[in-house]
């Protein structure tokens, strides 16, 4: 009972959110100075006219929202204002392909790598492998990811030619691996930091203590006792990782000139083409607030501290 | 148990046992956490070891473990024979053979030394499988006898409960329950029932004493507490400073102790009784059908649910009076100080000095803020860390005299200070440089500093030492004399309230249970509970 009320409240909450970011961004997309026509060849006037009648663009922009919300309604997200004769939605569908296998990816690597580095530097936090990784995230997180990505792409494509230098091609390992790297890394880096200094925190508690005190061997102290308590912050980081990786995806799809959300949505801003722009933007937005979802519920499962729906005092 | 005539050797023999840390600079002398502690323990026999914190009691039980943190081991010095074995320099395997098996251990905080993401059952599962060859089905049916043994309501449930789902009582039940799942030779309980309440307290005393009988295991109870020890401890070890300072049988250590601060310790138990006040005492606060809920608000979505931690509570204190508001943990004490400082919103009437307290922000609200002043219990948490502790005491004075010049607010601070027992010197230093009893005493100086008519004191003296709470006790006496305060003094602790209050009220689940003169609670309780707290507080 407790449960499904609190996933109807959740969704009901997502959904609200999304709508909040759609109309802010159509606001904001629409108000940016120049259209879709006012690039590219000079049309006739009469042309032009008629092809913003065909967009709705010669209505006051309140009817436009009004027109395109109704159409959103009826999962309608239009044509493409510059890809002549493509459907937003055709656009996203092909896009999505390479995307979500570059994030999907890439948060299985972060995760994978980031919680096994972490735990290795717990467990000796003075040794040289935990220096190193606090010195190596903080480079992470520093260099962002349009200077990491030529980087790897001059020396591990270019240089000993072990991967596409860019493109997707079939999307075989061959192509996909340095783009997830790029999106990855400077996840790793973070997730290795919290896990470590989660670890740390755990593995001084008192009940780790208790679970010593029994006689228990080490690698069951650790794995039994303080894993599960010291992977809480990591999956609180979920959401806001998955968050950069979409961001980062962005970068990178340019930088290895790959056809997914990112690059169109990065094309889209620039040649103003509205209707693109505000698919890419409910793709990310509800892939967020679904991974924001994801992550309460995982966390729900996890700690049976949090009760959902009970009063605890 | 397996003891042969023949077996002479004790089980437990620790001699010359020192700690001594190296100093880190020239500055510093070594310091000793542990200097040449020497003792025996025979099988089946209670040793109490007794000190106030920084004795290095604590740090005892966890050599007899192996439990130092790493970086001491090395520090360690002198030998513990337990059984024949030398413990000092044993391998990591030889310890695990040990731990949890022939020597377990209970510690003091029951509300975070259970693994809070486990299932009660499943700990104490692995604590019987990791020593013993058994089957899981086997090993489940043993944990619940241990359960059962350790009588905790409903076992078979409990055995799937997590650590948040049960009390403190309940949760240090569950750890003696794992602590005896193999039958030790030696138990190790370290301040087991400090954080416990005093009806709590005496249960697990009386249930650990049972056990003992019941197993004849050895048991290495260490505590603060003096009181404790006549009623568990065949011998006693007294110890301060890292030193053992004396030892001897419970009974001839506690009637005729032979070293100064063994008879100190003793004679630290609050003691006398409060001089009544002249009678026709004008009342200070009133305090009228008292009712405080607190909602769980209350998202967008989510319905605001009600706890009630007071009901219906009425209370009065003359001026100069002291009334000692006592209860266990969430009987609504705190609560109460809470609602009369108009810390929390409330149903109900609060009078101070014949005049409804007034609207928080009016002006009328102000004047009653200096009157009322509270000290609460932390004395660590309650200090500005980044504050002189002149400035911390003179901010008041800023706030509401604003007219006063830096001299004359200097001048107060000082004028304060000694007469709390410091130095006037003592303004320009911070926080941590100064003792927890210190601490409380800067608090006590900050409440006092805009002369009120009342103070609040929330368990003033309950993180302190026993020497300390002494002093504190009678520094708080000595004031209320010299400016005739009004004390509601709020404390789970008895021996406090006999010695400092004319009038006690007791709280249970947020209501009224007993009031009355303090004596006469004391000696005569008429309800069912007050007696239950009173006796609670004697036999231990």
């Amino acid at each position: 009972m407790g449960f499904i009320y609190f996933l109807c409240k959740r969704i009901l909450a997502a959904i609200i959110t999304i709508a909040v970011t759609i109309t802010v961004s159509f606001f904001l997309m629409r108000l940016a100075p120049g259209g879709p026509f006012d690039l590219g060849r000079i049309m006739p006037p009469q042309v032009q006219a008629n092809l913003k009648r065909h967009f709705h663009l010669d209505l006051p922009i309140f009817d436009q929202y009004l027109i395109y919300m109704r159409d959103l309604l009826h999962a309608d997200l239009g044509p493409s204002m510059v890809y002549v004769d493509r459907s937003v939605s055709s656009i996203l569908a092909s896009g999505l392909v390479a995307t979500l296998q570059i994030g999907i990816c890439a948060i299985l690597l972060a995760l994978v790598l980031g919680i096994a580095v972490g735990m290795l530097a717990a467990v000796s936090p003075n040794g040289l492998l935990s220096r190193l990784i606090v010195n190596l995230s903080m480079i992470g997180v520093l260099v962002p990811s349009f200077i990491l990505a030529p980087l790897l792409s001059l020396i591990l494509a270019f240089q000993l030619r072990w991967f596409a230098i860019a493109g997707w091609g079939d999307g075989s390992w061959y192509y996909l691996t340095l783009p997830v790297i790029a999106v990855a890394l400077p996840q790793v880096g973070i997730i290795a930091k919290l896990m470590r200094a989660s670890l740390m925190d755990v593995l001084g508690q008192m009940h780790v203590r208790t679970a010593i005190a029994k006689g228990l061997p080490p690698a069951t102290v650790l794995v039994k006792h303080a894993l599960r308590p010291a992977l809480f912050p990591v999956i609180s980081y979920m959401a806001p990782a998955m968050a950069n990786i979409l961001t980062g995806s962005v970068v990178v799809e340019q930088v290895f000139a790959i056809d997914g959300i990112g690059r169109y949505f990065v094309q889209g801003a620039l040649n103003r083409d509205y209707t693109t722009v505000m698919g890419t933007v409910i793709v990310y937005t509800s892939f967020i607030v679904l991974f924001n979802m994801l992550t309460d519920l995982v966390y729900v499962l996890a700690d049976p501290r949090v009760q959902v729906g009970v009063s605890n005092d | 148990m397996k003891i042969s005539k023949t077996d002479r050797q004790p089980l437990l023999m620790c001699s010359s046992l020192t700690l001594r840390l190296p100093s880190n600079g020239p500055d510093t002398a070594a310091k000793a956490i542990l200097n040449e502690v020497s003792f025996t323990m025979e099988r089946g026999e209670t040793l109490a070891v007794v000190g106030e914190s920084g004795s290095g009691k604590s740090t005892l039980g966890l050599c007899l473990l192996g439990l130092l943190p790493k970086g001491l081991v090395p520090f360690v010095d002198g030998e513990i024979i337990f059984d024949r074995t030398n413990l000092i320099g044993l391998d990591e395997p030889s310890w695990r053979r040990l731990r949890g098996a022939r020597i377990s251990i209970i510690f003091q905080e029951p509300m975070t030394s259970l693994n809070p993401v486990m299932p009660i059952g499943k700990q104490i599962v692995e604590a019987i499988r990791v020593h013993r060859l058994m089957s899981k089905a086997a090993a489940w049916d043993e944990a619940l006898a241990l359960l059962k043994r350790v009588r905790i309501p409903d076992p078979e449930a409990k055995m799937y409960a997590y650590p948040g789902q049960l009390s403190g009582g309940q949760r240090q039940r569950v750890m003696i329950a794992m602590a005896l799942s193999n039958s030790p030779d030696l138990l190790i309980a370290d301040e087991p029932t400090t954080a416990l309440d005093v009806t709590i307290q005496a249960e697990i005393i009386t249930l650990l004493k049972q056990l003992r009988n019941d197993t004849g295991m050895a048991l290495l109870f260490v505590t603060h507490d003096l009181t404790l020890v006549r009623s568990i401890a065949d011998r006693v070890l007294v110890m301060q400073n890292g030193a053992v300072v004396e030892q001897g049988p419970a009974n001839e250590v506690m009637q005729t102790p032979k070293h100064d601060y063994t008879r100190y310790l003793l004679a630290c138990r609050p003691s006398g009784s409060k001089q009544p006040i002249p009678s026709g005492s004008p009342e200070l606060l009133g305090v009228k059908n008292l009712t405080v809920n607190y909602t769980r608000s209350s998202s967008l979505f989510s319905k605001r649910s009600k706890t009630t931690a007071l009901e219906g509570v009425n209370l009065s204190v003359k001026a100069g009076q002291t009334l000692g508001i006592v209860g266990e943990s969430g009987s609504g004490k705190s609560t109460l100080a809470r609602a009369i400082l108009q810390l929390v919103s409330y149903d109900g009437q609060i009078r101070f000095a014949g005049q409804p307290v007034c609207k928080v922000a009016s002006p009328g609200f102000i004047a009653f803020r200096k009157q009322v002043q509270v000290v609460f219990q932390d004395p660590y948490g309650a200090l500005s860390p980044r504050m002189t502790i002149g400035e911390f005491i003179a901010e008041p004075l800023r706030a509401h005299f604003p007219e006063l010049s830096q001299n004359e607010r200097r001048h107060r601070v000082a004028e304060l200070l000694e007469e709390i027992g410091l130095g006037r010197a003592d303004m320009h230093r911070y926080p941590h440089s100064f003792s927890g009893g210190q601490r409380q005493r800067i608090a006590i100086a900050r409440a006092l500093v805009m002369n009120p008519q009342m103070l609040i004191l929330d368990e003033p003296t309950s993180a302190l030492d026993v020497s300390v709470q002494l002093q504190v006790l009678k520094l708080l006496r000595r004031l209320q004399e010299q400016h005739n305060l009004t004390y509601l003094l709020i404390t789970h602790d008895l021996a406090v309230v006999s010695a400092m209050a004319d009038e006690v009220l007791v709280l249970k689940d947020g209501r009224e249970v007993e009031r009355g003169a303090t004596r006469q609670i004391m000696d005569d309780p008429q309800q069912e509970y007050t007696r239950r707290l009173v006796s609670a507080a004697m036999a231990v």
